[in-house]
């Protein structure tokens, strides 16, 4: 698991991190990359290790010292790139409700987390099962509020 | 003496309560010594004491003289302590032990008597002797004579007379203990020898014939004379000697005038010519007795019974008894005993009831009834003999209860059904209001009593069921009309007057429950009596009435409190509405008027319904919630675009300022204060109003237009009683500053008079004041004219003389300038804003000055700059001329200075519009509260380490409450700042838990 992970933090890499990454791949040639990567992606899409790089893809873009939140723009961009292919629906309206809403300019790990558990979890798009008095970040009851008020 | 003394002096009224209470410790260690449990013997201090309270007590002047009430109590302590304590310990004894424990308890009695008569002994001499009653000592032994002798009397006979026959026998007895007994006897006759003779001797003589007929054939009546002398020495009362020694003798002796000597001789003579009684022949003689009985029954004409046929008929079935078998006719004696009731029973009685009906038959069974108990009593004397010793040998039924079945099963069980409607009948009729016979009512209902025997099931299964569900088909009926109390009232009369009152509690709760609780809602709700119209219409009787008819029932007062809060908030609700649609009509005239009077109006409200709360409801606590409640719906309500917090804080200014709306006296102003304070308590943002109160205490502190500081003051003492020292605690700080600030400037001018050299030569007043207390205002805005800036440094250089480290913050836009306006036709001196003065000295340089020049030369904002010029230009005096000469200010403005204006006053005051100051408070509170709220959650996680997230929310509702009803999205909101700031954490497991990061 633990060598998995380097592999994950390779695929989107840093030069030290990628070669530390080819050598637990042991890919010390492009053949053996090639041959490593199809692996490399079903171990990534297997649930329990896609939870790691979810949140990593957002660790990953904090760049300053000290920084904790991710404006929205970079989010939306985020969310397309690693959510798009498995919740699509879910991520284009979120994406448009984060475009048109003012109370937030920049978003959290939390919130960020808590987008990825509200797409496992919530029935979409008619929200039967969401709970407003769970502890769900506000942007997320506000987002269904708003997608309620849409659909009716 | 020396406490006797003392106590009479410094006499003061003794309450009934209050001195029964001593004389009950008195009494009660009384019982204690009585029944031998470790008490000290009364000190003749306490004696004396019980004594002066009865003579205190009953020497009052009317209506505190109590002799009445005390006589009245005297009795019932006897009366209590024998039914608790005596009767029951004499019950569980029996024979031998039973008359020790009587002579026990009658020594004691006796001890009781002394002691309580003489502790009440002041009621003899005067209460007692002026009105003839008995005395204390009298009334002390009638209680134990009616309440424990006619109890135990005939036990208490047979018990001796067994040990008087055990003694002939030879036995060894405690002759003390009889001797003790048969004093009881007399003693207990007060002087009069009656009831020993009747109740005791009679029976004893009996018994003794008996006991000697038997004997007779061994004829030792010498020896036997002897020791019934010795038995009457030793025990027996000494004028029963002549008659027993009478009683066995063998020789008629002549004639005697005693009656009873007469009686025993013939009873005596009777036994020594003793033969062999056959039934038929014995039962004959008894017939002709029965037969005697029958018609003084049935009222036809027929002599008493003469002792002597008494004794006659007594001694015949004593005789048939007491033959030797096969001759014993026992068995067949007590058949026919019952079958002499059966015959008069089938023959006469049952005939007689069934040709009458209603009320008639009710009378005619009452009359059968008593008929019945003379009956029974009569004939089980005849046949005592086997009561004694037959019927107590075999366990069977007792005589007297043959007599009562006998009725219970022929009579009783026939007629009841007939009887208990014919009573219903009368009841339903006296509820209707007709007068019926009560004693009559009273006479039946006994009859369903007695014949239970002492058990109450027959009353109960036989007549008070049907009583009850009737009583309560009446009610259901009459429930609509509401008369309730009355009925209640009605029926507890009723069980007083002639129902058993085992019934009261049964028959109340039915009535109850019918016309309370199964019509509750009908009676609640009624258009012109319910609960509702008697709201509307202020009836508060019969709101106190419907609160006590409902308190009783066990969530009775849960609708009527319901109703009580629907109607006020209803009331209350359309106050508001009122106050909303005058304000939404009349917007042009004096807003702000409507929601004084609205203030005025839910006060009125309040005071009225309190009273209710407090009056009618007693109190209550349901009904104090509901009120609350009630308050709380209406008073969270916005008027016109102003929140409840803000009105409240606008109606206390316009009471405080100078000239303010309402010209009241001093203490009306305390008096609405008060009640002001009291309506915050329904406001849910208390905040919001600590935040407008501030701003407007500011500007009445500020511009010297508050009217009274005491009564600045006594508000601020109520605000902090009711909502704590934090609230206020910036408000006292503002008015602190104010006291300072006057000495401040006092010492500013001694400062100026001293260092002549440093006067700006213009009047200067500074306000210094406290950062914090104050509401937040803009400062350092305004580019001061070279004159004032020349004052601000004065007052700095003067302040860092009495202050180090002291950083002075100016505010400009609270002040105000006294100038001289140069005008063609006169000077006139202008008060105006500090802002104002700014603009007009611009003129002193230059004659025209446009829109923008002025802006950049004042350095203020657009809306300042307008609204200042609007001021100068465009309202009641126009100090500056515009061009275009319009009613509004626009960027391409000119000013010029209007040399030409004049007014007839010397001194005029030029306002400056506030700016409207609600959107900044909110803003300010809305920011404050982020702050409370962050402050609360910190809190509660940093005690609770991990907490979910629904009761993280609850606690921090709870925790807030108190100021403001925060929002479950801005609480939320906050969590998740508190994330972002590393405060919290969620839980990695579980999504709805939080974790404190410390």
């Amino acid at each position: 698991m633990e060598e998995g992970k380097n592999v994950k933090e390779q695929k989107v890499g840093r030069l030290e991190e990628w070669r530390r990454g080819l050598k637990a791949l042991r890919a010390d040639t492009v053949n053996k990359l090639k041959k490593a990567l199809p692996e490399l992606e079903k171990e990534v899409k297997r649930p329990t290790n896609f939870v790691d790089f979810y949140s990593y893809a957002f660790r990953y873009c904090l760049t300053e010292e000290k920084q904790k939140s991710i404006d929205i723009e970079s989010i939306c961009e985020l969310l397309d790139l690693v959510l798009g292919s498995q919740f699509r629906e879910q991520v284009d309206f979120f994406v448009e409700y984060l475009k048109t809403q003012n109370d937030y300019k920049v978003i959290n790990n939390d919130q960020w987390m808590g987008f990825y558990r509200f797409c496992n979890e919530i029935s979409f798009p008619d929200f039967s099962n969401y709970d407003p008095e769970l502890a769900w970040p506000l942007i997320l009851d506000n987002f269904v509020e708003w997608m309620l008020a849409k659909q009716s | 003496l020396r406490v006797f003394a003392f106590a009479t002096m410094e006499r003061k009224i003794i309450e009934l309560d209050q001195g029964w209470e001593y004389m009950e410790k008195g009494i009660m260690k009384l019982k204690r010594i009585l029944e031998g449990l470790p008490e000290p013997p009364f000190s003749s201090e306490e004696y004396m004491m019980l004594y002066t309270t009865i003579y205190n007590m009953c020497t009052q002047k009317p209506p505190h003289d109590y002799s009445q009430q005390l006589y009245d109590k005297y009795r019932e302590a006897f009366e209590e302590y024998i039914t608790k304590t005596v009767l029951p310990s004499l019950k569980e004894k029996h024979d031998e032990f039973m008359l020790r424990e009587l002579v026990r308890r009658w020594l004691n009695h006796k001890v009781m008597v002394r002691w309580l008569s003489r502790f009440f002994h002041y009621l003899d001499r005067y209460f007692i002797a002026r009105r003839s009653l008995p005395a204390l000592n009298e009334v002390g032994l009638t209680c134990f004579r009616d309440l424990v002798y006619q109890e135990v009397k005939a036990n208490a006979r047979d018990a001796v007379i067994n040990l008087i026959d055990k003694e002939r026998e030879g036995e060894q007895i405690d002759r003390a203990l009889l001797k003790n007994v048969i004093d009881i006897f007399v003693e207990i006759g007060m002087g009069q020898m009656e009831l020993y003779e009747l109740d005791f001797e009679l029976q004893m003589l009996l018994d003794s014939g008996a006991y000697y007929s038997r004997k007779a054939s061994n004829w030792i009546a010498e020896e036997c004379l002897k020791r019934e002398r010795d038995r009457v020495s030793h025990y027996l009362h000494i004028s029963s000697e002549q008659k027993l020694v009478e009683g066995f003798c063998c020789n008629p002796r002549p004639y005697t005038p005693t009656k009873k000597l007469t009686d025993l001789r013939v009873f005596a003579f009777a036994t020594m010519e003793r033969k062999i009684i056959e039934l038929d022949q014995g039962w004959e003689y008894m017939e002709k007795g029965i037969m005697k009985l029958k018609r003084i029954l049935e009222g036809l004409p027929e002599p008493p019974f003469s002792s002597e046929e008494y004794m006659m008929l007594y001694t015949t079935i004593y005789n048939m008894c007491t033959q030797k078998p096969p001759h014993d006719y026992s068995q067949q004696l007590y058949d026919k005993y019952r079958e002499a009731f059966e015959e008069y029973i089938t023959k006469t009685v049952l005939p007689s009831l069934k040709e009458k009906h209603d009320e008639f038959m009710l009378r005619e069974l009452v009359r059968r009834w008593l008929n019945h108990k003379v009956m029974v009593r009569w004939l089980s004397r005849f046949f005592h003999y086997l009561d004694r010793y037959f019927i107590a040998r075999r366990s069977l039924p007792a005589l007297n209860e043959v007599g009562l079945t006998c009725f219970r099963d022929l009579v009783y069980q026939e007629v009841k059904a007939n009887a208990r409607d014919a009573v219903i009948n009368l009841i339903d009729k006296e509820r209707e209001g007709e007068q019926i016979d009560r004693a009559l009512l009273k006479n039946v209902i006994d009859i369903f009593v007695e014949i239970g025997m002492g058990q109450m099931e027959l009353y109960e299964l036989d007549f008070e069921l049907q009583m009850l569900l009737d009583s309560g088909a009446y009610y259901s009926r009459k429930a609509s009309n509401w008369i309730a109390e009355e009925c209640l009232k009605r029926e507890r009369d009723r069980v007083s007057h002639y129902l058993h009152i085992s019934s009261e509690q049964k028959l109340v709760e039915k009535v109850q429950h019918e016309l309370l609780v199964v019509y509750s809602p009908q009676l609640l709700e009624k258009e012109h009596s319910g609960c509702r119209a008697l709201l509307r219409d202020d009836k508060v009787d019969d709101l106190s009435r419907m609160y006590r008819l409902y308190h009783k029932i066990s969530k009775g007062l849960d609708p009527v409190s319901n109703i009580f809060k629907q109607h006020v908030t209803a009331e209350g609700t359309a106050l508001v509405q009122q106050a909303e649609d005058a304000a939404s009509s009349q917007v042009a005239n004096g807003a702000g008027v409507q929601e004084q009077v609205l203030v005025r109006k839910i006060i009125e409200l309040h005071d009225k319904y309190m009273a209710y709360v407090n009056d009618c409801f007693l109190n209550h606590s349901l009904f104090h919630k509901a009120l609350k409640e009630a308050f709380e719906v209406f008073c969270n309500k916005t008027v016109a675009g102003s929140s409840s917090a803000e009105l409240l804080a606008t109606f206390c200014d316009n009471i405080l300022k100078k000239g303010g709306s309402e010209k009241l006296s001093d203490e009306a102003i305390e008096e609405t204060l008060e009640k002001v304070v009291k309506l915050l308590a329904y406001i849910s943002d208390k905040d919001l109003f600590a935040e407008f109160y501030r701003k407007k205490l500011a500007r009445r502190l500020l511009f010297d237009r508050s009217a009274n500081e005491d009564h600045e003051k006594s508000i601020l003492t109520k605000l902090k009683q009711q909502c704590g020292a934090q609230f206020t605690s910036k408000m006292e700080g503002m008015v602190t500053d104010l006291t300072l600030a006057r000495e401040n400037q006092t010492n500013f001018e001694e400062y100026l008079r001293n260092n002549t050299n440093v006067n700006p030569g213009i009047d200067l007043t500074v306000t210094v004041l406290t950062t914090g207390f104050w509401p937040s205002y803009k400062s350092f805005d305004l580019s001061l004219p070279p004159e004032m800036v020349r004052c601000v440094e004065v007052f700095k250089g003067f302040y860092e003389t009495r202050t180090k480290h002291r950083k002075l913050t100016w505010i400009y836009s609270l002040g105000t300038c006294n100038i001289n306006g140069k005008f063609d036709s006169k000077p006139i001196e202008l008060i105006v804003s500090t802002y104002q003065a700014a603009a007009l000295l611009l003129f002193n340089n230059s004659d025209r000055l446009s829109y923008s020049e002025i802006m950049t030369q004042l350095n203020l904002t657009h809306d300042d700059v307008v609204r200042l010029l609007h001021s100068l230009s465009c309202a009641k005096y126009k100090i500056l001329t515009k061009e275009p000469n319009t009613r509004t200010v626009s960027t391409t403005d000119n000013f010029e200075f209007n040399s030409k204006f004049t007014d007839r006053m010397r001194r005029i005051k030029i306002p400056l519009p506030p700016v409207d100051e609600r959107r900044k408070v909110i803003e300010d509170v809305d920011k404050d509260r982020r702050y409370a709220i962050d402050a609360a959650i910190v809190r509660i996680m940093k005690s609770r380490k991990v907490l979910g997230h629904q009761q993280l929310v609850m606690e921090c509702v709870e925790q807030l409450g108190r100021m403001f009803k925060p929002d479950i999205k801005a609480i939320k909101k906050r969590i998740e700042d508190l994330i972002t700031r590393d405060y919290l954490e969620r839980d990695k497991e579980n999504p709805n838990m939080f974790k404190y990061l410390a």
